[in-house]
């Protein structure tokens, strides 16, 4: 070997020894971490790595009963502006008209408001500007085409998040019944079924491939996510818009504070429409404030005469033909007054009426003199009735925060004094909310039945029943079948002829009970207000609905009583009802009318046994003179010439028909 | 001497990878070859699955924002298509609402 070679192969030797010790090295931290922290690391990157990821369940639908949505889950946005991030070249550009856009899209704030508050951040080195809180993906998708915003997140500092977004379709209507189910507000059907519309939450096993991806592992869940069954409420748009409609009118003519109505369908208590309206605490406008009609618990006046009525009639102590004696309309009991609505100045009153004609006429003198003298002695037997009835108990609705009832029982001595029977026998010193009065007055239009007031009609899973939500039945009497009939010829009366006979309709007859309280009347004559009442079913005779209505502190300046404030909104949803049931003319195939004097004779012969005849083919002239001549109202369709077609058919039962229908051509 | 000598072969032969080419190493080419395929389709499907996860979280986000925009158009058309906002634009036209309900003739054998 040359001493050349020698000399490198020196070399490298000496080159060779720093890299053997950093392999060496390498070799010590490999088996170091390998072997030494190798079990702990490992444990740590599987808990990063790899977990059981969870897979939310989608919570259910809430539906009204006609297959509209009612509340849904959709993916929102809140969107945020970092001002700082555009150059100022962008900026300066874009300011202008990114302000004018979101004035325009977003609202809240005036453009001007909205750059100054845009230029003030930037200058301040603000790197979060929150512009809405949420919003939907149709806005958004306007937002990103907006100046400055469209640059991007990393040019424009335009920043969003999807998050979860409980919406409810038709607006704020119903809101308060629907609900929520959220950290701090969990209230109406969301809350009282949130178990069946959360459903569970599924996991699966799956590795993180990226920041906020995650592969799944197995082709299997650990546990299976269950969606929410969908709630099919009870309520119907269709009526539910109406009756909001209508209340609103009442409130805002009125100038109320707030007020509530319910539709009830009165063989099985299943609520069509509820509405609460409040006034907003800047006065301007009402909304969904609270759930007055399951909630406000007051004393309800004269909407309760008849229960008292009905207590008496039971007891077979009056019948509706007890003469009373209401003088001028003014009656003193331990020095407290009772008045008639119509008692001003010592003169008022009705004089020497039926006890049937007080309730129509609603006067308090009336009542109280007729069955305050039957009780007095033994105040204990009303009461104790009125408990076992179930009344002092609230219905045990499905929504919570149900307002409790409150009657005081003579042995009490607290609540009890004096005054408080006949007081209580006009409405007073008792305490109910909206729903409670409804439910007994729906009772007395379902022959007696007692139904619970139901919110939901069944769950549903992708379109199919999974439950069926039954009526519920409180009290199957709860009173005998004499004093039924009495009840409902009272408040027929009372609609048609008494205190609600502003509220009449020819084809479609109603019946119900007004009711004027005075509330805060320990305030004196300045400070007290009025709660006006509505409640009744219809159609009269076969009754479908039951509806009642309160509006509190209407304006006094413009009207305070029952038929007058709460009245209209009653007739309004009465009337959509009747809209929505077609009337049924039955028309023979293939027949030509032919005119016949001769059927005169048995068309009154018809009318005699109160059947309606048949007018096909008749002279208009004559069908109409006939039928006025038995007392019967002609509404005319068309006008002259022969009878086409009729309502009701001929042969049906003319007893509980005011007017037929009569079109001619 | 001789054990020297040994060593340093087998280091040779390590440096020149002649196992890499012997007799018995070139029977097993078709195992590793083997081995190496089924390395790159698991390398693949591994890639692919990623993929997947990616293309699926878009569409799960696409899918939310046409939910959204479907329920936001479904909300629209509800309210626009309620009687009472109908009733009051009808009234614009000088329609009103019918008070009576409607007529259902029903045909008889008479």
């Amino acid at each position: 070997m040359s001493n050349e070679q020698k000399q490198i192969l020196h070399r490298l030797y000496w080159l060779s020894v720093p890299l053997i010790i950093l392999a060496i090295a390498i070799i010590v931290k490999l088996v170091q971490i390998q072997w030494l922290e190798g079990p702990e690391l490992r444990a740590q990157s599987e808990k990063d790595v790899i977990k059981n990821i969870s897979i939310e369940a989608r919570r259910g639908s809430i539906f009204s009963s006609d297959g509209k949505l009612l509340a849904t889950n959709m993916a929102a946005y809140s969107i945020h502006f970092d001002p700082t991030t555009a150059t100022s070249e962008i900026f300066d550009k874009g300011i202008d008209s990114l302000s004018l856009g979101l004035a325009k899209i977003l609202g809240q704030k005036s453009s001007a408001q909205w750059k100054a508050l845009l230029r003030s951040s930037r200058n301040q080195g603000d790197r979060f500007v929150t512009l809405s809180a949420s919003v939907d993906h149709g806005t958004l998708k306007q937002l990103k085409a907006l100046p400055i915003l469209r640059e991007g997140r990393y040019k424009g500092g335009f920043l969003y998040n999807q998050k979860n977004h409980r919406k409810l379709p038709l607006g704020a209507i119903a809101e308060r019944t629907i609900g929520f189910d959220e950290t701090y507000r969990r209230t109406g059907l969301e809350e009282a079924y949130s178990d069946e519309l959360k459903g569970t939450n599924g996991s699966r096993l799956a590795q993180r491939i990226s920041k906020s991806y995650w592969k799944p592992l197995t082709d299997y869940y650990s546990q299976e996510p269950e969606d929410g069954l969908d709630l099919v409420s009870t309520i119907d748009s269709r009526l539910q818009d109406i009756a909001n409609d209508a209340l609103l009118s009442s409130l805002e003519y009125y100038k109320a504070d707030h007020g509530c109505v319910v539709l009830m369908e009165v063989s099985t208590g299943k609520v069509r429409a509820i509405a609460n309206l409040g006034r907003n605490s800047n006065g301007s406008g009402y909304y969904e404030k609270r759930n007055y009609a399951v909630w406000e618990s007051t004393e309800p006046g004269s909407t309760f005469k008849t229960i008292a009525l009905m207590l008496a009639l039971e007891d077979g102590v009056v019948d509706t033909s007890t003469q009373v004696n209401t003088e001028n309309g003014l009656y003193t009991i331990y020095g407290e007054r009772v008045e008639d609505s119509n008692y001003r100045n010592g003169k008022g009153g009705y004089g020497i009426i039926s006890l049937g004609k007080a309730f129509q006429e609603s006067s308090n003198t009336g009542i109280v003199k007729a069955l305050y003298p039957l009780y007095k002695n033994n105040p204990e037997q009303f009461v104790d009735r009125l408990y076992a009835l179930g009344m002092n108990k609230p219905l045990g609705i499905d929504i919570k925060g149900e307002g409790m009832p409150k009657i005081p029982h003579p042995n009490d001595r607290k609540a009890w004094s004096g005054i408080s029977l006949p007081w209580m026998m006009f409405g007073y010193e008792v305490s109910f909310t909206p729903l409670q009065i409804l439910a007994y007055y729906n009772a007395i239009a379902n022959n007696g039945v007692l139904v619970k007031p139901q919110f939901v009609e069944r769950f549903e899973k992708m379109g199919s029943t999974v439950k069926d939500i039954q009526p519920e039945i409180l009290n199957p009497s709860i009173c005998s079948k004499g004093t039924l009939v009495q009840l409902q010829s009272l408040l027929k009366n009372a609609l048609e002829k008494g205190t609600g006979k502003s509220l009449k309709h020819d084809l479609f007859q109603m019946a119900g009970k007004t009711g004027t309280s005075q509330s805060q009347y320990w305030l004196g004559t300045e400070g007290q207000s009025y709660q006006s009442s509505f409640v009744g079913y219809f159609p009269a005779d076969n009754p479908k609905y039951s509806c009642i209505v309160v509006v509190q502190k209407p304006d006094k300046t413009i009207g305070y009583y029952g038929a007058k404030v709460a009245g209209p909104v009653f007739k309004e949803v009465a009337m959509a009802v009747h809209r929505l049931s077609p009337l049924e003319w039955t028309e023979p195939q293939n027949t030509h009318y032919a005119y016949d004097s001769s059927r005169r004779e048995s068309v009154e012969k018809s009318l005699e046994i109160k059947k309606m005849p048949n007018l096909r083919g008749m002279r208009l002239m004559d069908a109409i003179e006939l039928m006025e001549n038995n007392g019967l109202k002609v509404k005319l369709e068309g006008f002259s010439g022969k009878v086409l077609r009729q309502w009701p058919a001929s042969g049906e039962s003319l007893n509980a028909i005011p007017t037929v229908i009569i079109y001619a051509g | 001497m001789k054990r020297r000598e040994k060593w340093s072969k087998a280091l040779a032969d390590l440096v020149q990878g002649t196992f890499l080419v012997n007799d018995s190493a070139r029977a097993i080419y078709p195992f590793v070859l083997f081995l190496g395929g089924l390395a790159v389709i698991s390398i693949y499907s591994s890639h692919s699955a990623d993929s997947k996860v990616y293309t699926m979280s878009k569409l799960r986000n696409e899918m939310k924002e046409l939910n959204s925009d479907y329920i936001e158009t479904r909300s629209k058309l509800m309210e626009v298509s309620s009687e009472t906002k109908v009733l009051n634009r009808a009234k614009q036209l000088g329609l009103i609402r019918k008070e009576n309900p409607p007529i259902k003739i029903v045909l008889t054998d008479e």
